[in-house]
């Protein structure tokens, strides 16, 4: 009847002829109306302009931008700011971008040392004394076993075993930890810690916190950082034996009390900073007073992406929601025993194939080609099938040329193997050769000297 | 006085301040406090719209929001708004409204060519018929389609910035729709009860059927200065409930008036979220069509429609109208507007006689019982209307230049949209269904005078849970006057119970369901 007639579906919605319709269509079916019934209503009674319900939420108000507590500095330091999850942060420091700048940044790093803004990576504060078997439940591998004063590198999967985020977490006391996440998920990770204290774990005594915008938060990179922290941490010794890489305390850094952690991101010796939110510009003041004699700068998140992708570090392009442990090469951090979120369904014997999309390293055989994120690995012999994709790709400063991360089927069997990386969209081929995702220090002797 | 049809002062019009707008690129004139249907009614204008598919000239049907027919465009600083409710778009200083759904004007439409092509294009032929060949759909028949559907045209003049907009959250005991005489009377009782009351009304001002009788402007006013001056109610004038959701929220869209738009900086609706323990649907009644060969004729209007033109803005929607009627109560306009000194052409009652009849009869208009229309003459407007009897013996023509018709009256229903109560049929007869307002109106009609003495409203709680309907019973036995305090056993217990209950723990998931509480006199 509404199909054949639009009865009821006039801009009254039936209101006056709706009863006369629903008679009609009794007496034409020979039943009583009460048979028939009558048309129901269904919200919105009366249309509703779509900017009312949009209310406030529109444009600059539907996604908030947040400024970092060196918004002001960084734009006065000339920084081109890029939007990571709702964050504005430094991607270079140069105004009319372009890689040289971004290798610039990324050089002096790996040659003396710079300083990066990381504080919009989460920061979850976990506390309670049930706190450690908490992240045993949530992270894939183990926190109770870490030491008070250390950092572990952790993984955290989804239900259904994919991995959902990776970062550091800290263990600052016996029942208080310190969550870092990506930036992009940080958001995510929270909710689904949540979610699972409260619908899993509800009688376990711990308290989560999110504290990314408390805590400001830089990372000292380079061979020559521990030269720039140690003068704004007296008292606290810096040497390799006595604060070692995964190392962390609570400190007065330039008479502020806050946090050193030794963990890199870059590959290279580095410090990570943090001191509450407000004495942000008084610590990375001091920070880059005490690195003028080597030259330090800061340098943004292209640099960062740089320096990450020689070392083979994933983010969330690789982090993609699609990808296992096993993927990216992170399956012996699966703990073998005690349970955990996803372990079940991370045991499926195809998430481990052979032939899944795995991490490696890739790197044009012709040192002057680029490689494009995006594109597709294909064999030289039959170029229509894709065996992968291109996740990240650089210029490097520690090699010639360009090197970049993919995501290859059965990747780690094709190391060394010459492949061809397509990109449909600008018509380019590049013969690229098949890499450990570990391009750089391998041995993580940087890290560690 | 604006326009040929302005017969007499309207209940909200203020004759004093005549506004000047445009229609179709006519300069018209209007007064302060019409909305546009009521402004081009006064000037005479009776084809405002062309039907949706076959291109049939349109009226104005009907009074308020239940309006199907009189869709505009407004071309305002903002490009050209489509699809505006004529009967509820407040007329101001300067409004430009155009005809829709018509090419290259309404009177000659070149696409009315569809509604001689009718026999070609029944219901529904468009599913069948645009199948092949293949190829024709893309390059074709959609663009065709395209260009044939939608009945206005949007033209937005993208602004700088945006427009301020914004979503507020209220709370309330009771959520009381509807202003009428119920609704006020509901709302007066339970705040001063010490109840928390949000009464929301889609007109711009309280009183729905109270207006169209002079005999309750005193009480409306009484009543509406108490509910001033009681703290614990919050008016909402211009607000349509939109839809019941659950656990006791409700939508309502409030549009603001002219003036408070510029107070609050251009906003122009403002979205309610209103979290209610429950809700009395006052909401009222609207007429029922009657299905008859030409009831789309501009002129054909709704019987309250046009008592409702004539009470709230003056305006005589025909200077010759005809009722076709089958209940008393829709008489109330024929009566008005031979009060007013329009000269009725004539009434046709399908019933061979009723006291209302009687009445028209004692005022000298004709009443043609055990008769129903058999056709109505003219395109553009009622020219002439074919009264055909009963027993089929004699087919004869009225002149009239309108005809008001009435079914009878359903209770609104679709305020009550997400709670899942399904709507039963109240039945063909021509009984009013339960709208207290109606009623009181109905008691105040002359048919009735012993009852129009003095206004009274009466109501049934239906499924309003058993503490309010204790509550409830508790307010009943206050003192009437409002200005008195609430005292008593009776009103400390009322007060009581609501302690009780707001001191009772949170539940996880909020208050349970408000249930679906209809009203209806008794």
């Amino acid at each position: 009847m509404k199909r054949y007639t639009t009865f009821g579906m006039a801009t009254d919605q039936g209101r006056i002829g709706g009863l006369v319709g629903c008679a009609v269509l009794a007496a034409a079916r020979g039943v009583p109306l009460a048979e028939v019934g009558l048309l129901r209503a269904r919200p919105f009674a009366q249309p509703v302009p779509f900017a009312a319900l949009a209310g406030a939420e529109v444009r600059e108000h539907y996604r908030p931008r947040r400024r970092l507590p060196l918004h002001e500095w960084h734009e006065s330091a000339g920084a081109t700011f890029v939007s990571t999850g709702l964050w504005l942060r430094p991607l270079v420091y140069c105004a009319d971008g372009g890689w040289p700048a971004v290798l610039d940044e990324a050089r002096v790093v790996r040659r003396s040392v710079g300083i990066t803004d990381v504080s919009t990576l989460g920061k979850i504060d976990v506390q309670g004394t049930d706190a450690a078997r908490f992240l045993d439940f949530v992270y894939a591998n183990s926190f109770s076993t870490l030491a008070v004063g250390r950092a572990r590198y952790g993984i955290m999967l989804r239900e259904d075993g994919m991995l959902l985020d990776d970062g550091t977490t800290s263990r600052l006391s016996p029942e208080h930890f310190l969550i870092t996440t990506t930036t992009a998920n940080s958001a995510a990770v929270l909710e689904h810690l949540e979610f699972h204290q409260q619908a899993v774990c509800a009688t376990l005594d711990v308290v989560l916190t999110d504290v990314v915008d408390q805590w400001a938060q830089f990372a000292v990179a380079g061979p020559r950082s521990r030269e720039v922290v140690a003068p704004l941490v007296p008292g606290l010794d810096l040497s390799n034996e006595a604060f070692p890489f995964m190392a962390v305390t609570e400190v007065l850094i330039a008479g502020i009390p806050g946090r050193l952690f030794r963990i890199s991101f870059s590959g290279e010796l580095a410090y990570e900073i943090a001191v509450p939110a407000a004495h942000a510009r008084t610590a990375w003041l001091a920070l880059l007073e005490s690195g003028t004699r080597f030259d330090m700068r800061p340098y943004g998140l292209d640099a960062l992406n740089t320096l990450r992708i020689e070392k083979g570090h994933v983010t969330t392009a690789e982090l993609n929601g699609n990808t296992t442990a096993d993927d990216l090469g992170l399956q012996r951090l699966l703990k073998k025993q005690g349970d955990f979120i996803g372990r079940t369904l991370a045991q499926r014997a195809a998430l481990s194939a052979a032939e899944r999309l795995q991490l490696v390293g890739v790197r044009p055989t012709n040192r002057t080609q680029r490689l494009r994120n995006g594109s597709q690995l294909v064999a030289r012999s039959s170029p229509d099938a894709s065996l992968g994709y291109v996740t990240s790709a650089t210029p490097s400063v520690e090699f010639e040329g360009w090197v970049g991360l993919a995501l290859l089927s059965g990747g780690r069997q094709r190391i060394g193997e010459r492949l061809v990386a397509r990109s449909p969209v600008t018509d380019e081929s590049t013969e690229v050769q098949i890499l450990a995702a570990h391009m750089l220090d391998p041995e993580n002797t940087r890290v560690r000297s | 006085m604006a326009g040929p049809s302005r017969i007499t002062s309207g209940v909200l019009t203020d004759a004093a301040r005549p506004l000047r707008f445009r229609f179709d690129g006519r300069e018209l004139q209007g007064l302060t406090g019409d909305t546009l249907a009521s402004a081009l009614l006064a000037n005479g204008v009776r084809q405002v719209a062309r039907s949706f598919k076959y291109h049939r000239p349109r009226g104005i049907v009907a009074a308020g929001a239940e309006e199907p027919c009189a869709l505009v465009d407004v071309i305002g600083a903002r490009g050209r708004e489509p699809n505006q409710l004529a009967t509820t778009l407040p007329l101001h200083e300067g409004l430009n409204a155009e005809s829709q759904n018509r090419w290259p004007t309404l009177r000659f439409d070149l696409r009315a060519i569809a509604d001689r092509l009718a026999g070609f294009l029944p219901a529904g032929f468009y599913y069948k018929t645009f199948m092949s060949p293949g190829w024709a759909w893309e390059r074709v028949y959609e663009p065709l389609i395209r260009r044939a559907a939608g009945l206005g045209r949007l033209e937005a003049v993208v602004p700088p910035h945006a427009d301020p907009a914004e979503t507020v959250h209220d709370h309330a005991d009771i959520l009381v729709v509807g202003a009428g005489a119920c609704g006020l009377a509901a709302a007066q009782r339970l705040a001063a009860s010490g109840l928390r009351v949000i009464l929301a009304e889609q007109d711009a001002v309280p009183g729905a059927g109270t207006m169209l009788d002079a005999r309750w402007s005193a009480w409306r006013e009484s009543v509406c200065t108490a509910l001033t001056r009681l703290p614990t109610v919050r008016p909402l004038m211009r607000t349509a409930v939109l839809g019941a959701y659950g656990h006791g929220v409700f939508g309502a869209l409030e549009t603001l008036s002219p003036e408070e738009r510029s107070r609050f900086g251009g906003l122009r609706e403002r979205l309610h979220v209103i979290r209610a323990r429950r809700v009395l649907l006052a909401t009222g009644a609207l007429e029922r069509l009657i299905a008859f060969p030409g009831n789309d004729v501009p002129g054909v209007m709704l019987a309250g429609g046009a008592l409702a033109y004539l009470k709230r803005y003056g305006v005589a929607v025909g200077r010759r109208p005809a009722l076709f009627a089958n209940n008393d109560e829709a008489y109330e306009a024929l009566f008005a507007l031979a009060g007013a000194g329009v000269h009725c052409a004539g009434v046709i009652d399908p019933r061979p006689d009723s006291g209302a009849a009687a009445h028209a009869r004692a005022l000298g208009v004709a009443v043609h019982g055990a008769a129903m229309v058999g056709a109505v003459q003219g395109r553009r407007a009622v020219q002439a209307i074919t009264i055909a009897e009963l027993d089929g013996q004699r087919r004869f023509v009225l002149e009239a230049d309108s005809l008001l018709i009435s079914g009878g009256h359903s209770s609104v229903r679709h305020s009550n949209g997400a709670s899942r109560s399904t709507p039963s049929p109240p039945g063909l007869t021509p009984r009013p269904a339960a709208s207290p307002a109606l009623r009181a109106e109905c008691s105040a009609s002359p048919l009735r005078p012993v009852m129009a003495k003095r206004p009274r409203v009466r109501w049934r709680w239906i499924s309003a849970g058993p503490p309010l309907r204790r509550r409830f019973r508790a307010c009943r036995s206050i003192p009437r006057s409002p200005r008195s305090r609430p005292s008593g056993k009776c009103a400390r217990r009322a007060r009581r119970s609501l302690t009780c209950r707001t001191m009772l723990p949170p539940r996880m998931y909020g208050s349970p369901p408000a249930k679906a509480t209809s009203i209806s006199s008794t």
